[in-house]
């Protein structure tokens, strides 16, 4: 336990000798004040701690959308922008030099002469390379707390989640950082790959994305072509109808011909539907051949975003309003309209030429966006971070591997 | 390969057949067996690559040997528990620049398991003894190179060692704390501690090692106490002025006698002055000599018990006995069986 804590203690000394950590500290706090700015009022949203007002009546103080703006700018833009992005690259150059120079000869070699195993050497090392990130992300999470529990009068501990995500997102990248500076010794060449890794990373996942989104799409767009061909059989049938043809063709003005040609043409609209529904299927199946190839991959590589995106999941509850309804304007656009079931015996009979025609089948981005918010939030977390644990578990194993057989 | 057998005789460091080959078929040692004995101070010497730093490597976990028959401090080589009762100086230590001096010996100590109260006593006393008490609070980055050496030795004693290892503990320290190392380590010596020292400064390790071996191409091309080493060396020689008249022929005939030779003195080839060289460094023989020559009326100017240095025991290692040039510095490539020698323009 000495050993142990000796490393940490070297480990917390060299986070405050480092001078990029007070830069980056420094500079979450400029976002945390800026956050904190932000508030509510009866009109809107107050900017600035009041110097201006956005008038905005939807983003009331009190209203389920300040609330999901507020949350909001934290989970979409601060964590991913800030904290997953330009503070995690801050944080890789700032460690990225602590296996090489901890390697380096004549400060290796006092550390290897002690009575003490390589592996623990290696291991605690690496969790005390982590608190540069842990350290950074805890003091940023207790002002995020203080602005969202005095802006919203909601104290929620849940936001603590992102010390560990974070962390957990960093790690997936710093321990190929810490494979690389095994291997050569460099920091800076440890740097390159994992910036190299992480676009790749980047490169794959937003693939991956892009498939579900198509994927979804077509999906959808089957079902609603589905939807329109049945409600054309729907109409065709009841067009046909023995009981009610006859007296909805007395009533009509148009001939026999005309009316035979009407249901000829809808004969030939539930076809094209049908085909069209057929198509978008052919066509997501193939789309989904290739996610699940992505899938595959995804399987044994982590998956950063996946990992980010569980602190949106669990800081916005499902049914609660999050950003996608800020950015729809304030509120979730009208559903679409249900095809005419025509269940009304009146309408039954009405002449043809009255009845409405079911609307042409259409997905807008907003459904499908929540289809698949809703399918994302259906994946356990443990399916998220497991391959991810893995990953890193795998990629550390190998790097402790080759520092426990290197001669120094 | 990578095999590792015990043995104990007593010795503090006890090896045997100890080889390192390096990626590269570079064969840094090649056999090595070498016994250090309680309470001594025993120094490695050799040339540059030799192999002295990889052998250090090796008895300190640093580096794993390709093969090491051997025991320190009773346990196999390589056995970790024990470096707990090692203390180690390495060559051109590198300790984080950002810690204090005081620091450094806290962090290295706790890695070797010294518990927090006996850390804090020894820090104190030590860096009293290594003269830094004054410059405990302050970075290493505002050090001069023989102050964090000066704290590196600490280091090395934090832990109440019975073995220190130390390699160029003197290296970039002014000749006062030079002066002040060597009483370290006789003041170690006199408490039971074994030293092992590895220095090119052959003049230090001659006024404190009791024992030395020799590296030469990673084997050991001799070791025992200066003494040991230096016998068939020692020799009385005697200056005499002759003006240029010989020696008389009962003096000449006592020196052939007795092995000895005549001639100018090596440093001043052309003078008037002619030593006579006599392989002894028994007195009584040497007096017959002496009272010939004063009978046959030479001045004597000088007379000299001498043995060789250090310094002509290491050039006598290293150089090759049928070329009388030195042995090219590094190691041996694999396959090679005899050692190459510096080409003659060098």
């Amino acid at each position: 336990m000495i050993q142990t804590w000796a490393i940490l203690v070297d480990s917390y000394r060299l986070l405050l000798a480092k001078k990029l950590f007070w830069a980056t500290l420094a500079i979450s706090a400029l976002v945390v004040l800026a956050f904190a700015s932000i508030g509510f009022t009866e009109d809107g949203i107050s900017i600035f701690f009041g110097v201006t007002t956005l008038e905005a009546p939807e983003f009331a103080k009190g209203t389920a959308l300040s609330r999901a703006l507020y949350v909001g700018i934290f989970t979409s833009f601060i964590v991913p922008i800030w904290l997953a992005w330009v503070a995690t690259i801050l944080a890789l150059v700032s460690t990225t030099t602590i296996y090489p120079d901890f390697m380096s000869e004549g400060a290796i070699d006092v550390v290897l002469a002690k009575p003490l195993h390589r592996a623990k050497v290696f291991f605690v090392k690496y969790l005390g390379s982590l608190l540069f990130v842990f350290a950074q992300v805890g003091i940023f999470c207790v002002g995020v707390f203080f602005a969202i529990g005095f802006r919203l009068g909601e104290w929620n501990w849940m936001l603590f989640a992102a010390v560990p995500l974070i962390t957990l997102f960093y790690s997936f990248l710093y321990c190929v950082n810490v494979l690389a500076g095994v291997l050569w010794r460099s920091g800076i060449a440890a740097l390159l790959v994992t910036m190299l890794f992480w676009f790749a990373l980047f490169i794959v996942q937003t693939s991956e994305n892009a498939m579900v989104q198509i994927t979804t799409q077509h999906r959808m767009e089957a079902e609603s072509h589905d939807a329109w061909a049945a409600s054309l059989e729907n109409r065709l049938e009841r067009m046909r109808n023995p009981a009610t043809f006859g007296e909805r063709i007395a009533r009509t003005a148009l001939t026999p011909e005309a009316q035979a040609e009407r249901i000829e043409r809808l004969e030939a609209d539930i076809a094209t539907a049908r085909e069209r529904a057929e198509d978008r299927r052919a066509s997501a199946a193939g789309f989904e051949k290739w996610r699940g190839r992505i899938g595959a991959m995804m399987n044994v590589l982590p998956r950063t975003q996946g990992t980010i995106g569980l602190l949106e999941r669990w800081l916005i509850p499902k049914g609660q309003a999050g950003m996608l309804e800020v950015m729809m304007g304030g509120a979730p656009p009208p559903p679409p309209p249900e095809p005419a079931q025509n269940d009304d015996p009146g309408l039954d009979v009405a002449p043809l030429e009255l009845e409405a025609a079911p609307p042409r089948p259409s997905v807008d981005s907003y459904e499908v966006s929540t289809r698949i918010q809703d399918e994302l939030r259906e994946i356990p977390a443990w399916r998220v971070l497991g391959p991810s644990l893995l990953f890193e578990l795998f990629v550390l194993g190998l790097a402790c591997w080759i520092f426990v057989r290197r001669d120094f | 390969m990578h095999a590792h057998k015990a043995t104990t005789n007593g010795a503090v460091i006890d090896l045997h057949g100890v080889e390192k080959t390096y990626r590269g078929r570079v064969r840094a040692l090649r056999g090595i067996s070498m016994q250090v004995h309680p309470g001594e101070i025993f120094g490695l010497l050799g040339p540059n690559g030799a192999g002295k730093s990889t052998l250090v490597k090796i008895l300190m976990t640093v580096v794993r040997p390709s093969a090491c028959e051997g025991t320190m401090l009773g346990a196999p080589v390589g056995h970790k528990p024990t470096l707990a009762r090692v203390g180690y100086l390495p060559e051109n230590p590198r300790y984080p620049d950002y810690l204090t001096g005081g620091q450094v010996l806290d962090t290295y100590a706790a890695l070797a398991n010294v518990p927090r109260e006996r850390r804090r006593k020894n820090a104190e006393e030590l860096l009293r003894l290594v003269g830094m008490t004054d410059w405990a609070g302050k970075r290493l980055r505002s050090y001069s190179k023989g102050m964090k050496q000066r704290i590196g030795l600490a280091q090395a004693l934090m832990n109440d060692p019975d073995l220190v290892v130390l390699d160029e503990p003197t290296d970039g320290v002014d000749p006062v704390g030079r002066r002040e190392i060597r009483e370290v380590l006789v003041q170690m010596r006199a408490q039971g501690k074994t030293i092992f020292l590895n220095s090119h400064l052959l003049s230090e390790l001659e006024m404190v090692c009791d024992r030395v071996a020799i590296l030469v191409q990673g084997q050991v091309s001799s070791q025992g106490t200066i003494e040991d080493l230096t016998r068939e060396s020692r020799r009385y020689e005697i200056d005499i002025e002759t003006n240029g008249k010989n020696v008389g022929e009962r003096a000449a005939g006592l020196i052939r006698g007795l092995g000895g030779r005549m001639g100018p003195p090596p440093n001043a080839p052309a003078s008037h002055v002619t030593t006579i060289t006599v392989p002894t460094d028994d007195a009584p023989s040497v007096q017959p000599v002496i009272d010939a020559l004063r009978a046959e009326g030479a001045l004597i100017t000088g007379v000299r018990r001498v043995r060789a240095s250090l310094e002509d025991l290491f050039m006598q290692a290293v150089t090759d006995p049928e070329s009388g040039r030195a042995y090219a510095p590094g190691a041996v490539k694999n396959g090679d069986t005899t050692p190459p020698t510096t080409p003659e323009d060098a």
